[in-house]
């Protein structure tokens, strides 16, 4: 007992950084293997060189892991913006009459129309790329670990996207057939009441969700060739982002100017600000995400 | 792909080790300092054996696996696979040449 004390306390000789990374499996190792005198004079040493080479030894993985994990989140959160304006922009073709004269008329709108469409299935199936292996790869540490909570949080979007079919469907049916039976007639407050229940409750489902799942990444351990691999995707989907945000501003100016039926500029301006705080947010995490990848390289050269 | 031990100094033996030791499959500390003993009779100490393993994970020799009940496991990469197969095989072949040589001299 007496020795295992000892080694503990030695551990205060390596500097913060280190202990930051490894004191905690480093206890751990002296709680199996109680330090003898001389392990005690080699953690001294030990000590002496992590604080002559702070830079040679890797204070710095955990900060760089911690960096790369909160900028793959950051990117996340990025796409979710672009995926809430992007359903801004799709809602241009209702009603789709009035959509398809003024695309026939001027045939520039589609292009912008169709190149926001394509970054936004570029930035899906990006993240998708991304996410999936560290969605298994917390699903199976999870399970390993028994961190049911861990898993409850990677349900939340389903369980969303259940709620949120369910209501959609009653809210949908319930105003459907009051519109076919009285076409005409204006919409009764149970039918405004249901909709913009339906609107608050997609914004809780989104927003429940993002937050679900950059808190399920940020709790959990994926290893560092997930959070690197997972760089590859998210580049992509910062790339995706920016494309789209350049088309949609095109897509605001040729709609004021040329066919201001198709959505007002509220809508519009609302879009185009949600799309470059993503653009923005993204860009500052990939930047982030980058340099945080590049860094042990360079601190070993 | 494969990363030297010259700049590794007092580490490279203990590092060479450490990887010998994860080519058996991922280990934590405790795990390599016994696995080690037993395959070389050498003796790690706590100090040695975590300054070996920042050096290696920095160069991406090696990388930490989710801790378990705070034991954290490292795995060999490729990166360090290779190197540990080049180090080996250059042991290997001053071995050949060092028992030849002695050989010689006992005839």
């Amino acid at each position: 007992m007496k020795r295992h004390w000892k080694g503990q306390w030695l551990l205060r000789l390596y500097p913060p950084a280190w202990r930051e990374r490894y004191a905690d499996e480093f206890a751990a190792l002296l709680g199996e293997r109680p330090a003898s005198p001389r392990d005690s004079f080699d953690i001294v040493l030990g000590a002496l060189d992590a604080r002559l080479h702070t830079d040679a030894v890797t204070g710095r993985l955990v900060p760089m892991i911690k960096r790369l994990r909160s900028s793959e989140i950051g990117i996340f959160c990025a796409s979710v913006l672009f995926g809430v304006a992007w359903l801004g922009v799709w809602q241009m073709r209702d009603p789709l009459p009035v959509w398809e004269n003024a695309v026939r008329l001027h045939p520039e709108i589609r292009t912008a129309f169709v190149a926001v469409e394509v970054a936004g299935l570029v930035v899906f199936l990006a993240v998708l790329a991304g996410g999936l292996p560290l969605l298994l790869s917390a699903i199976k540490q999870a399970f390993a670990a028994r961190r049911w909570s861990a898993l409850a949080l990677w349900l939340v979007p389903f369980l969303a996207a259940a709620a949120l079919a369910g209501y959609g469907a009653l809210a949908s049916a319930s105003w459907t057939a009051k519109q076919s039976a009285a076409p005409d007639a204006p919409l009764t407050p149970l039918a405004v009441a249901l909709q913009l229940g339906l609107l608050a409750l997609v914004a809780l489902a989104i927003g429940g969700s993002t937050l679900a799942v950059a808190l399920a990444v940020a709790r959990g351990e994926p290893s560092a060739r997930v959070l690197r691999f997972a760089l590859a995707p998210a580049a992509v989907v910062t790339l995706a982002i920016g494309l789209g945000f350049v088309a949609t501003v095109i897509l605001w100016a040729l709609t004021l100017g040329e066919a201001p039926e198709l959505s007002s500029p509220f809508t519009m301006t609302i879009v185009v600000a949600l799309m470059a705080a993503g653009t923005g947010v993204a860009l500052v995490a990939l930047r982030r995400g980058l340099r945080a990848r590049a860094a042990p390289l360079a601190a070993a050269t | 792909m494969s990363t030297g031990f010259s700049d590794l100094g007092r580490f490279s033996d203990p590092s060479l080790l450490i990887l010998a030791s994860l080519a058996g499959g991922p280990k934590h500390g405790y795990a390599m300092m016994e696995d080690i003993e037993a395959m070389t009779g050498t003796h790690l100490g706590p100090g040695t054996l975590y300054g070996a393993l920042a050096r290696l994970e920095q160069r991406g020799l090696i990388e930490p696996l989710p801790a378990e009940d705070r034991r954290r496991p490292y795995r060999i990469t490729g990166v360090g696979t290779a190197t540990l197969r080049e180090q080996l095989t250059n042991l290997g072949e001053f071995a050949a040449v060092g028992l030849q040589r002695l050989g010689a001299v006992r005839g």
